[in-house]
């Protein structure tokens, strides 16, 4: 009996362990800056599988894959972090509709570790965001195309995006930040992929 | 597997608050040897020396910036120029370990998913374009602008420094927004 006893406090101990969050100002942080593929609208319209209006239902916890071959367990930045969300889809622009999807974003939170990827717009949950995403090598989850194929819809409905980020447009046009409806834009993608296959 | 060494000289503090273009850290020793393990084919290994090699000619704000690049055996498991195999889609990523501000281990990677080139070929990325960017992160450097975000002048995608890159590209000449940065850290 006592020795039932000491094992379940050793479990109970363990698991209390294994749960506490250390302090966010303790944990170490890992930053990580990237170089990402550019695409014209017209080439972002065309690797996208999917391009969808959604909003986060849910986030899941944050995990950790190898970012380099033969990692060293000891280096966080052998590492990536990775977080996976829940989509409710409202509206499909491209693809396959479905009600939900699964979409990886990196970056997120470990139990002792930050992981901060500077580049791209981190979803929260109960945000609303027009996303161009491809299948990668996975059926289960999404990935974005480029950093700025994740597009966040504020409260209003509008959404901020380049002035290089439309039909006709490329990247050695000096660029401004556009602000419109999401809906608008949605309209503008919807037009140019219904030419595009008519073509 | 073979090693890549670096060695860099800095001479100047930083006073991150006046420097726009900053990550906000730095390598703290000056000047500070940086050995990178680095698991290429010969070709692509001589892709990475040039990337160090054309930030190796940019001179301190003294003018007396040294970054040598030359093969050793050297290996441990800090600051790694290697592959991966990325869920997300950038084409290259650089990590960091800060501790108190300053860059103690950076591991630099390039994607498995897209295919690779010395030089500029149709459908594929050149690796000292992309290695050269990285490296500019290494050293602190920010990008000049962040892809849909503003950019200023029409000449920011011709930057190093410029968040994307394009297939069938070679982008390996230091701009001005390159070097000034370099300069302003160091």
């Amino acid at each position: 009996m006592k020795k039932k006893l000491v094992l379940v406090f050793v479990i109970l101990f363990a698991f209390l362990c294994s749960a506490c969050e250390i302090p966010r100002e303790e944990k170490s942080t890992v930053y990580s800056y990237g170089l990402w593929p550019y695409y014209t609208f017209e080439e972002a319209c065309e690797v996208a599988d999917l391009i969808i209006v959604g909003t986060v239902k849910s986030v899941d916890k944050t995990y950790l894959v190898p970012a380099i071959q033969n990692p060293n367990p000891k280096s966080p930045s052998h590492y990536m972090a990775l977080t996976d969300l829940t989509i409710s889809v409202e509206k499909t622009l491209k693809g396959v509709e479905q009600k939900e999807i699964r979409y990886t974003q990196e970056g997120g939170e470990t139990r002792d570790t930050i992981y901060v990827c500077d580049e791209i717009y981190e979803l929260k949950e109960g945000e609303r965001a027009l996303l161009f995403l491809s299948e990668g090598d996975s059926i289960i989850t999404w990935s974005v195309i480029t950093n700025y194929g994740v597009i966040p819809v504020d409260q209003n409905g509008k959404i901020t995006v380049s002035s290089t980020f439309f039909p006709g447009k490329s990247e050695d046009a000096r660029s401004v930040q556009t602000q419109m409806d999401v809906d608008a834009y949605a309209e503008v993608i919807s037009t140019y992929l219904a030419t595009a296959s008519a073509e | 597997m073979c090693w890549i060494t670096v060695g860099v000289s800095w001479t100047t503090a930083v006073n991150s608050s006046d420097i726009r273009n900053y990550l906000g850290f730095r390598w703290e020793t000056t000047p500070c040897i940086v050995m990178w393990n680095c698991d290429y084919e010969t070709d692509q290994r001589e892709a990475v020396r040039a990337a160090m090699s054309e930030w190796n000619g940019v001179a301190d704000t003294d003018g007396s910036g040294l970054v040598a690049s030359y093969l050793t055996n050297y290996v441990d498991s800090l600051n790694e120029v290697n592959w991966a195999y990325f869920k997300s889609s950038p084409i290259a990523r650089t990590r960091f370990n800060i501790v108190d501000g300053y860059i103690v281990d950076a591991t630099i990677s390039l994607t498995l998913m897209v295919d690779w080139s010395v030089g500029a070929t149709a459908g594929a990325y050149d690796i000292q374009s992309a290695v050269q960017h990285e490296l500019g992160h290494v050293l602190g450097i920010a990008h000049c602008h962040e892809s849909g975000g503003p950019c200023s002048l029409g000449s920011c995608p011709n930057n190093v420094m410029s968040p994307t890159f394009g297939t069938n590209q070679v982008r390996t000449t230091l701009t001005s927004y390159d070097i000034t940065t370099y300069q302003s850290i160091y």
